[in-house]
């Protein structure tokens, strides 16, 4: 545990000096500001004073494009990082120290986890606050009997949603970990995770879930559970698929080979 | 003295190249162990075994008398690559600062070791004034926190050495240290070797600088091709070897003696490296299998060639003869 905190912090120290990630975050937020603005400019979803119930939606589609984006950019980050750090032979360094190889492995997932939920949270403040500041004022939200939504569900909502969203992005970056350490080449990293986030967003009900939950439907339905079921199997799988990538890893990661 | 490290026929191939083969050789403590070879000779692919940076070899490596797979990750073991490289946007304070979060048991021992009274902890203060400390020792005061990037090489290899003076290793493995380096670094390098080595350090220094490894090491291993062709002390390096031999005339020599001698030799299974027709005489080197034949050829020489003046035994130091086939 104590290496793994110790390449957490090699790979904040790394950050901080970082001009590309800074620049890749900065977009990000700005992307994700505009892309609120323009989806309700252009009316994407129906503004809450109509007489359907939950149509403010656009909020959480400029979110989920935005966080596909995230994914994208930092998941082609994490592997190229990865693959750096070996063909510049910085692995001698990090691995010929009292540190071992699986705490390098945690600490690198376990550091981009955070930093990509960190971003998950500031892109879901942004889209959200602009979203309700610019459509719900003096008109919420309203369910079927016409009463008004309540804040507290929507704020519940997004809280329990980036929290479950947890597992999903350590999926994601367990992948790219896994494709900048084993895959020889930058193009066939790149190839991969670009592949494996499209199939993702297709598989969007399994792998992405609780993107649903955040970008509400648009037709008049049900208010929406925090928690189902069909959440906990989702959830499940994925703690299952993340625990199978580490075993993976765990087997694999010393024989590789660096001459 | 005993022994800290002992190989035990390693062998490594990379396909169907074969990059070591049957190595074997031991450390003592304490010592310095000069690890010779010419470029692509595999003393980095040993000293890459030997790190765990290659996972797959045959043979046995046994650290303090026990068998381990690798030596990597061992607390009291340094290793400093030729081809390290640092973050380059980072600077040369968060670069050792790296290496020490990857060293923190070894250095929350060292520190401990070094604290009285217990009543200073490992903490970020104590952290920065260490790296601080080494860096300027290391001649590197000025460029604490500018980016390695802006770094010479010289600088950079400098750097990879205060990572030894930082966590005090009691074994430290150095691949050609002083590749590309300017005399004051090579000087340098040298003095700071010597240093650790007067601390207690065993060190195992590889090199393809001869001269270097003379000045330094106690104890001499050479490898080409992937095979040991010494191991001793270097005393025993610069023993000479007779490897051929001169003959003088007082005329020419002529055609069919030199015919008749050639023949000789290929009857009776004599190998050479070269004959070569000087004037009033010629120049035999002999093989390495055939150097014990030479009384035998000096013999034919002195019954079938009319005129001979007397014979001159070539000779050259070991350390010559390895370099010269390589």
């Amino acid at each position: 545990m104590n290496y793994t905190l110790s390449f957490m912090k090699i790979e904040f120290i790394k950050s901080k000096k970082n001009i590309s990630l800074y620049i890749f975050t900065f977009t990000l937020l700005f992307i994700s500001t505009i892309l609120t603005f323009i989806l309700h400019l252009q009316r994407v979803g129906l503004s809450g004073n109509q007489n359907i119930p939950l149509n403010y939606s656009y909020g959480g589609y400029a979110f989920g494009i935005c966080f596909y984006l995230s994914l994208i950019i930092y998941c082609i980050f994490i592997d190229s990082d990865t693959r750096e750090e070996i063909k510049s032979n910085k692995i001698n360094i990090l691995f010929t120290q009292s540190a071992n190889r699986i705490s390098y492995y945690f600490g690198k997932i376990l550091f981009f986890t955070i930093f990509l939920f960190f971003i998950s949270i500031l892109l879901t403040l942004i889209c959200w606050t602009l979203s309700s500041k610019l459509i719900f004022a003096q008109r919420p939200p309203r369910l079927s009997d016409n009463t008004a939504f309540p804040p507290s569900f929507i704020f519940l909502n997004l809280v329990v949603q980036l929290l479950l969203l947890i597992p999903s992005i350590l999926f994601f970056v367990n992948l790219s970990f896994i494709s900048g350490y084993f895959f020889y080449s930058s193009a066939a990293g790149i190839l991969f995770n670009i592949f494996v986030i499209i199939f993702s967003i297709q598989l969007k009900s399994l792998i992405l879930y609780p993107l649903n939950k955040m970008s509400f439907p648009n037709q008049p339905i049900f208010l929406p559970k925090i928690f189902d079921n069909k959440s906990l199997i989702s959830l499940l799988i994925l703690i299952v698929l993340n625990i199978i990538f580490f075993f993976i890893v765990k087997f694999f990661i010393s024989k590789r080979e660096f001459r | 003295m005993s022994e800290i490290l002992r190989l035990e026929n390693i062998s490594k191939n990379y396909g169907n190249f074969k990059a070591v083969k049957n190595l074997s050789f031991n450390i003592k403590e304490g010592e310095i162990v000069g690890f010779l070879g010419l470029n692509g000779s595999g003393k980095t692919t040993t000293i890459k075994i030997l790190a765990g940076l290659l996972y797959e070899y045959d043979g046995n490596i046994f650290y303090k008398g026990k068998k381990e797979k690798n030596i990597g990750n061992k607390i009291e073991t340094t290793f400093i690559f030729d081809s390290q490289n640092f973050y380059e946007n980072l600077s040369a304070f968060e670069n050792l600062l790296i290496v020490y979060y990857l060293n923190l048991n070894k250095k929350k021992n060292n520190l401990d070791s070094r604290v009285e009274n217990n009543s200073q902890t490992v903490n970020k203060k104590n952290i920065k004034k260490e790296i601080i400390k080494v860096l300027i020792e290391i001649g590197l005061e000025d460029w604490i926190n500018k980016p390695v990037k802006f770094f010479s090489r010289g600088m950079k290899q400098r750097l990879a050495l205060s990572s030894a003076l930082l966590l005090n290793p009691s074994f430290l493995i150095l691949d050609e240290p002083t590749n590309g380096l300017d005399i004051d670094g090579i000087y340098f390098c040298e003095k700071y070797f010597e240093r650790l080595k007067s601390q207690g350090c065993t060190i195992l220094l590889s090199s393809h600088y001869l001269e270097e490894i003379e000045r330094l090491a106690d104890h001499i291993v050479i490898i080409h091709k992937g095979e040991k062709k010494f191991d001793g002390d270097k005393q025993s390096l610069s023993v000479l070897k007779i490897i051929g031999a001169n003959y003088f005339f007082n005329k020419n020599i002529d055609k069919n003696q030199i015919e008749n001698l050639q023949n000789f030799l290929k009857n009776n299974n004599i190998g050479i490296i070269s004959l070569n027709i000087k004037e009033n005489g010629f120049e035999i080197i002999f093989d390495k299998d055939s150097i014990t034949n030479i009384e035998f050829v000096n013999n034919f020489i002195k019954d079938n060639f009319s005129g001979l003046l007397f014979i001159e035994p070539i000779q050259k130091h070991l350390k010559e003869l390895f370099f010269d086939k390589n």
